[in-house]
């Protein structure tokens, strides 16, 4: 785990992301960042380097540090969404679209802690990618129907219109959370404050180190 | 003179399934967008899951009904989509001339095609994006190749310029089971298209329809 800064909270994040976000940004410009599939021999290799703790080799390109983070995403037991927590998200996404917002960052306080950074870690970086869409390519939409897919829970159904319904629902949720990850950090510090107040003893060092 | 065949005394509806397989952001929608509407989306947009579109078409007398499958490139869908393929009497497989990786997972998909229907189906690899041919990654000859070797039907395609897209419509079409293409000579559905040297560029104005690539 690395502390890494979220607005004005520090956060916890498995080192790997960091380390892969760290490659993605020398060329956050590619077409198809996040979309595009990369070389598997060569992502094979930055696993095992990752899994070693090895460094990073210097000729990994953005797309397929993109790819392999999408690829930690699905290996997260339990998904980044786990499936009891899932379902809230679910209901969140069925509201009014003025209320999305405000309904989602009621359920990402329901995510276990660790879950909960790295939501907020990856959101914000996702967002600076599709701020970057005029050449990417990559708007909030195109980032959302490829990164759903590796932070729900898989759904399966034989049903065609069920699975395409879930698909939009789980892309609606995705999508909102790129585009108002600003929020979700304030959001945080707001609850670690409340929490200090409430007991000073917590203090919000104390209170990450006991779930790290 | 319309010959029915026995099987279809009433002249009911053929109906075919095609599923579209592939890397992602290869071109699979724009080509099915091509065939169906004529036009190009100069946005780039990400396939969400899976997706169907009909047409009906008329070829050689006889009237089909052709389900076209869009499936997106997305890993999380790869589990769904044998079914896909389960239920298909045509697999097109499409790649990137200007991305070598999407040419070499093509293999993969062929396998996957073939390992859920044998040789009861027609295969046919795509090389997409041949306006973009000052980023060509894939040589023609090697694709013909390969495609030779996996005995599957092979065309270059832009689906941006709509350059050889109906006559990979066509080409799957002639090679379709109870359709003999030699049956008449009159081809009434796909008028043949005298292939250009270049593809035509499209007159539509947008900054996405710069020839450019980033290699």
């Amino acid at each position: 785990m690395v502390n890494v800064q979220a607005g004005s909270s520090t956060i916890q994040v498995p080192k790997v992301f960091r380390i892969l976000i760290d490659v993605v940004k020398t060329n956050m410009k590619t077409e198809g960042l996040f979309r595009v599939e990369g070389r598997k021999t060569k992502e094979k290799a930055i696993v095992e380097t990752l899994d070693k703790g090895d460094n990073m080799p210097d000729d990994v390109d953005a797309i397929e540090a993109a790819s392999v983070i999408k690829k930690f995403l699905r290996n997260i037991s339990g998904n980044l969404i786990p499936t009891d927590i899932s379902q809230w998200f679910y209901e969140a996404g069925k509201v009014a679209p003025t209320k999305i917002d405000e309904a989602l960052q009621l359920c990402v306080l329901l995510l276990p802690l660790r879950n909960l950074h790295l939501m907020v870690y990856l959101m914000e970086f996702f967002n600076e990618v599709t701020k970057q869409s005029g050449s990417n390519k990559m708007t909030s939409q195109n980032m959302a129907v490829v990164v759903a897919p590796n932070i729900f829970p898989e759904f399966k159904s034989n049903d065609l219109q069920v699975q395409l319904e879930m698909s939009n629902l789980t892309l609606t949720i995705t999508k909102s959370l790129i585009e108002h990850q600003r929020d979700l950090p304030t959001v945080l510090a707001a609850l670690t404050n409340k929490l200090e107040t409430l007991n000073e003893e917590v203090t919000s060092k104390s209170f990450y180190k006991c779930w790290s | 003179m319309i010959t029915l065949s026995p099987k279809n005394p009433n002249h009911n509806l053929k109906k075919y399934k095609l599923v579209f397989l592939g890397e992602q952001s290869v071109g699979k929608t724009s080509m099915i967008t091509r065939f169906m509407y004529d036009s190009f989306d100069p946005n780039y947009q990400a396939t969400i899951g899976i997706d169907f579109l009909s047409k009906t078409i008329y070829f050689h007398d006889r009237t089909v009904r052709l389900q076209l499958w869009d499936t997106a490139g997305q890993e999380r869908f790869r589990s769904l989509i044998p079914s896909y393929i389960r239920d298909s009497q045509v697999a097109v497989i499409v790649y990137d001339i200007t991305n070598l990786n999407s040419f070499e997972l093509t293999t993969r998909w062929i396998e996957d095609v073939r390992s859920e229907r044998g040789n009861q189906v027609v295969v046919v690899l795509v090389g997409n994006k041949v306006d973009l041919e000052s980023c060509r990654e894939v040589p023609t000859e090697k694709a013909e190749k390969l495609a030779k070797e996996l005995d599957v039907l092979f065309i270059e395609t832009s689906a941006k310029c709509s350059y050889n897209v109906k006559q990979l419509f066509k080409r799957i079409a002639e090679a379709l089971p109870d359709l003999d293409p030699d049956r008449h000579e009159d081809n009434n559905w796909l008028q043949e298209v005298t292939l250009e040297t270049k593809p035509k560029k499209n007159n539509q104005k947008d900054d996405n329809n710069k020839d450019y690539c980033f290699c």
